[in-house]
């Protein structure tokens, strides 16, 4: 965005927020846009990862505003960016000048700006009825007695999704366990808290085959997990990888023998796994890739009268799935 | 709070309750072995300190030729649990006979199993059978008809071997493996026939003694379904002449009862 003279008048260093998406967050609250901001002004925006930082200089005046999001919700920042650059260059709308001030010091804790005395608006797009009419102050907190403009704080961390996936797991021979092959779908609850995110899933493989030493059988799974994931947003993609406890009821029954029995047991082990989000962090509904891997140190052996033990359940599960997040 | 609160005792919450199911698990007793089926169509482990497996469903029993012979359930022996069924015979001139014995329409190929104890070695001067399989004849049901008979017999060494004789005259007595194998004296040995009685020319009998396969008979037997099973002490004219032969853990299964076999 550049002014008469040449010189850009919005510049941008980096990527999140991009030119058009602030250009279209200071028109949702300018009709003009930026046509009606100061000519001389200059608005420096610049993603420095986790942060990215806002400076405006009007004259002499130099404001600068430094954000934290490590969710990388790149549609906010441009929303805060332009709320910032909109009430610093259009202080008549504010009620009075401030005084010059050095940038404050990047907030060292709080995972985002500290919240104003008005509620924080969610974490998702402004709706339109906050949008305020063309030439009115937007909402948002009022000014600082010192006039040190805040824009409004983002949504509070802990935002929940939903990933509905099918499953296709597979056990190999290992050591004494038999090979499984278990398609089946699965449900995961994710929790995002801060740079991290809880997990819980649930899934469903009704039907998985075995033959162990001249006994053919099958068995259901019901695999549960609990895992913290760590969660990194590139561009366009979201990465994860997790760690957690797992559980695992199934029930096997033997098929080809003169008195087939069957029974239900507990696996009781660990879980590990890497998801790949094809989409922001802040989209509702993207699709999902994931590789994961279970680990049962304490399998059951498996017996049929008169051989007795033919081998034990399986101790190593490989799996992938693929299905879609969804965000409430 | 702030998030890094919440999310610890989110985390903490969950590792509580994680925990609370693993000792669930625990405590529940989740047996380590999972049984999922059985080829055995018959046992007798002797376990209920009688006979009752033997003749349970009117499909067995058992039978002593007097004065000589007797039939005991005894605790001197026991290959697993604490009883086992003590076989004496003591006869001199003439064979006597005493045996437990089972009969079913049992499958047209199974395998048939005992375990064997035999205190000392004995010399035998006649033939000396300790398992029987046998038909009824064709029209008479209450006549039971010799077919296949495991014996033992003595070697010049001493040392006893095992020994299939087929009373049908086209067969008689098999040819004695080379090197002949003994069965142990004082130790429990298995005795396990694999029988085929598939009508044509298909017919097996195969005998091992523990792991190892002695006899492995191809011939047609073409018999009419019934099979009549016996672990016995039949003979005469043994040396010394009180002859004991314990007897536990008799199967009829389906696939092969090993050494280590959960009946």
């Amino acid at each position: 965005m550049a002014a008469e003279d040449g010189a850009p008048l919005i510049a941008i260093e980096g990527s999140c927020p991009d030119e058009p998406a602030i250009d279209t967050a200071i028109r949702a609250l300018i009709p003009r846009g930026v046509a009606a901001l100061p000519e001389a002004a200059r608005v420096d925006v610049a993603d420095l990862g986790e942060t990215y930082r806002v400076q405006v200089k009007s004259g002499a005046t130099v404001r600068a505003r430094l954000f934290r999001d490590a969710g990388r919700d790149c549609e906010q920042r441009a929303r805060f960016a332009a709320v910032f650059i909109v009430l610093t260059l259009l202080p008549p709308e504010l009620g009075g000048a401030a005084p010059v001030r050095p940038p404050p010091a990047p907030a060292p804790a709080p995972a985002s700006p500290a919240p104003p005395p008005v509620p924080a608006p969610p974490q998702t797009e402004l709706p339109r009825e906050f949008v305020p009419p063309p030439a009115a102050p937007p909402p948002g907190p009022p000014p600082s007695p010192r006039g040190v403009v805040r824009p409004p704080p983002p949504a509070a961390a802990g935002r929940w999704r939903l990933e509905l996936s099918a499953v296709f797991d597979a056990a190999p021979s290992v050591l004494a366990g038999t090979s499984m092959v278990a398609p089946g779908g699965e449900i995961r609850a994710v929790r995002a808290v801060g740079p991290l995110a809880l997990t819980a899933g649930v899934g469903l493989e009704p039907r998985a085959s075995f033959s162990i030493g001249g006994l053919d059988g099958r068995a259901m799974r019901l695999p549960m997990d609990v895992s913290v994931r760590v969660q990194r947003a590139l561009a366009h993609l979201e990465l994860g990888g997790e760690l957690g406890l797992a559980v695992a009821p199934f029930h096997a029954e033997g098929l080809n023998t003169a008195r087939p029995s069957s029974g239900t047991r507990l696996d009781v082990g660990a879980r590990a796994g890497a998801t790949v989000r094809f989409a922001r962090p802040a989209t509702r509904l993207a699709p999902f890739l994931g590789l994961h891997l279970e680990l049962f140190p304490w399998p059951f052996e498996i017996a049929a009268r008169p051989t007795g033990g033919l081998g034990t359940t399986p101790v190593l599960w490989l799996g992938a799935q693929a299905g879609l997040s969804i965000a409430p | 709070m702030t998030d890094a609160r919440v999310g610890h005792r989110l985390i903490s919450r969950a590792v509580r309750r994680l925990v609370l199911l693993w000792l669930l698990a625990i405590v529940a007793g989740c047996a380590p072995r999972l049984e999922l089926g059985s080829d055995l169509l018959w046992s007798a482990r002797h376990e209920g300190g009688d006979l009752g497996e033997w003749s349970a469903d009117m499909k067995g029993g058992s039978s002593a030729d007097a004065p000589d012979t007797a039939l005991t359930v005894s605790t001197d022996y026991a290959h697993s649990g604490r009883y086992s069924v003590k076989l004496a015979n003591a006869a001199v001139s003439s064979a006597e006979e005493v045996r437990l014995w089972r009969t079913d329409q049992y499958p047209e190929a199974a395998f048939y199993s005992a375990w064997f104890y035999l205190p000392r070695a004995y010399q035998t001067a006649n033939d000396w059978t300790i398992m029987q399989l046998r038909n009824p004849v064709p029209g008479d049901p209450s006549t039971i008809s010799l077919l296949m008979d495991v014996d033992l017999r003595s070697l010049p060494s001493g040392d006893l071997i095992l020994s299939v004789y087929d009373h049908r005259a086209d067969y008689l007595r098999a040819a004695t493996p080379d090197p002949a194998v003994s069965i142990p004296i004082g130790r429990w040995f298995q005795v396990q026939a694999y029988f085929d009685y598939s009508p044509g020319g298909d017919g097996r009998f195969a005998l091992w003694l523990g792991d190892q396969l002695l006899y492995d008979l191809r011939r047609p037997f073409n018999l009419p379904g019934t099979v009549y099973f016996s672990v016995c002490n039949v003979g005469s004219a043994l040396s010394p002449t009180d002859s004991a032969i314990y007897v536990d853990d008799a199967a009829v299964s389906l696939t092969r009862v090993g050494d280590d076999a959960q009946l």
